[in-house]
């Protein structure tokens, strides 16, 4: 069974570089694999373990400038690759940086279509950094196949997928023939954490770049990313037990919290 | 200007019509009542018959936009919505935003607005508005008002292949109140260490007519709480007017679930735990030495307020 993982090279939420101005200055903050696109790599090591066959990651680089991300962008396709997948493809070019879902699913689907045929093609629920839960219902209707988003567990039986479902109100049990699209929850498994020399030994395992050969249709946004930041008292209430208990009843009726 | 609204299920439309009446002057719904339901402020409702599942309101949503050529493309925020239109907008070819709480006009371009970065900044992202666009607006942030147009309602009768078949639903058990509207909320976190020891939130949540929410380990991880108490980025977004969080430490997903609340207290045992950065009152204590102590002199102000009172 050949599986086709697709993640993101996202903003380092914990490494967000914040300008005097409030603006988020991306070309200083570091890019890392999204959260849950870690938990698809797991799923597709488990499912490669399991059933044989290959596993392919693809990316897009989209965060720039080029020449300062791609040291990152490099080390999170290793990283990736060590976690047991046996080939990266991905597509770094001047004209997918700053592109939203919209453009990378047609720029990956031509790419995946380019590697080869695959069973089953898995990514995270969404981006950590831009949260638009798009990819894998966009990615599906360019490469023409059902999807099943928000998995939270899954299992094979007969070339068929059954998937729970994690929805607001409730789980669904689906079912659909492969090949098909899944995107997965934080839930679905524990993602295993690799070593520097685990990633050292993956370097034998090839990285495939590419450039978009074909124009894309791409949307021209203007766009600035600001930091919300809600001022608050920071006030820190020191004591015995009984005084801090009084003092913060005291703050709240002083606040026409309690009456 | 002509709008398609859809929505899975009516109940959630309202919010996607409160969009479309801002930007358009004629909007057409696309839905399901899964109870009874009085349309409006729609000038046409196709309506299915039946559930269907995301992979057949595809094609359905697809066709009709077709034949409608609608300028925009509005649903309301839940996950079931956003994978359908986003599938249609891949057919179609357009871009989405998700996740929207603002939009306004300036001159020939729309300026929308989505939280992104674990709720952490916001995306202000200018895009021509004479381009068919598609905008999934999340729930409370566009009000829907004075639109009593009754629509015409086209029944949606044909069969549609799917590929996808739905084996079987298990509704999650849900609080009686939703924490998304409560007033109050306590919010428990891994300074817990038992399911049992939560009884102590509880009885504070009860004197101060709170709602209990949690962080993601209790919900998810350990399942003390059900899901739609889980505070945080992936999950419930609370704006209450006091937030209480105990043995919480504040990762940045919990942050971004809570930080619009008026007033937010914070209890934590680690006078290092990031959460005290967003709190306007810290307490920094054990929870299971502090809570007691706190119930009693609410206990002690309730009743001494309820004498004053002469009850």
């Amino acid at each position: 069974m050949n599986i086709a993982v697709f993640v993101k090279a996202s903003l380092n939420l914990s490494m967000i570089y914040i300008d005097s101005d409030q603006k988020i200055n991306i070309s200083r903050t570091p890019i890392v694999i999204s959260e849950y696109d870690k938990n698809a790599i797991e799923e597709g090591v488990r499912l490669k373990e399991k059933y044989g066959g290959k596993l392919v990651v693809f990316s897009a680089l989209t965060w720039g400038p080029i020449d300062k991300k791609s040291q990152d962008f490099e080390r999170m396709l290793r990283e990736c690759l060590a976690m047991g997948a046996d080939e990266a493809h991905a597509l770094i070019d001047e004209n997918l940086i700053n592109i939203s879902s919209y453009e990378s699913s047609i720029a990956l689907a031509k790419l995946v279509n380019k590697v080869g045929n695959f069973n089953l093609f898995i990514t995270g629920e969404g981006s950590m950094d831009t949260s638009s839960y798009q990819f894998a219902s966009r990615l599906a209707s360019h490469l023409n196949l059902p999807v099943i988003t928000f998995v939270r567990h899954l299992e094979i039986e007969e070339g068929k997928i059954i998937a729970e479902r994690d929805l607001e109100d409730e789980i669904q049990v689906v079912e659909c023939n492969m090949p098909c699209i899944v995107s997965v929850t934080g839930e679905i498994n524990f993602p295993r954490t690799v070593s520097v020399k685990q990633i050292l030994q993956a370097k034998s395992k090839p990285i495939l770049r590419y450039n978009i050969e074909e124009q894309i249709p791409r949307i021209e946004v203007d766009f600035e990313i600001k930091q919300i930041s809600i001022k608050r008292k920071n006030v820190i209430f020191e004591g015995s037990i009984e005084e801090v208990a009084r003092m913060l009843v005291g703050a709240l009726i002083k606040e026409g919290i309690l009456k | 200007m002509k709008t398609v609204v859809f929505s899975n299920e009516y109940k959630y439309m309202k919010d996607a019509i409160g969009l479309a009446s801002s930007i358009s002057n004629e909007i057409i719904g696309i839905s399901y009542f899964e109870t009874k339901e009085k349309p409006e402020g729609l000038d046409k409702l196709y309506l299915a018959e039946k559930r269907l599942n995301n992979d057949s309101w595809v094609s359905i949503v697809y066709k009709i936009c077709e034949v409608e050529k609608p300028n925009y493309i509005v649903t309301t925020y839940y996950k079931d919505n956003a994978d359908i239109i986003a599938q249609v907008c891949g057919k179609l070819q357009i871009p989405m935003f998700t996740n929207v709480i603002n939009l306004r006009e300036d001159s020939n371009k729309f300026v929308v607005t989505r939280p992104i970065l674990g709720g952490r900044a916001l995306f202000n992202i200018k895009v021509d508005k004479t381009l068919c666009l598609a905008f999934a607006v999340q729930h409370n942030r566009f009000n829907f008002e004075g639109l009593s147009k009754v629509p015409k309602i086209i029944e949606i009768k044909e069969e549609v292949e799917t590929r996808i078949q739905l084996k079987q639903r298990k509704k999650k058990p849900k609080s009686k109140i939703k924490i998304e509207d409560a007033e109050m909320v306590v919010g428990v976190g891994r300074g817990f260490k038992n399911k049992d020891d939560l009884k102590l939130a509880f009885e504070l949540a009860e004197l101060l007519n709170a709602q209990v929410g949690c962080s993601r380990p209790v919900s998810a991880d350990y399942g003390w709480l059900p899901n739609d108490a889980w505070l945080g980025v992936s999950s419930k977004s609370i704006r209450p007017k006091l937030y209480i969080a105990i043995g919480i430490s504040g990762a940045p997903q919990h942050i971004a679930g809570i930080q619009e609340s008026g007033l937010i207290v914070a209890i934590n045992k680690d006078k290092n735990a990031p959460i005290f950065k967003y709190a306007d009152y810290g307490v920094v204590a054990d929870l299971y030495q502090f809570l007691p102590v706190l119930i009693k002199e609410l206990k002690n102000m309730i009743n001494s307020s309820r004498m004053y009172r002469g009850n």
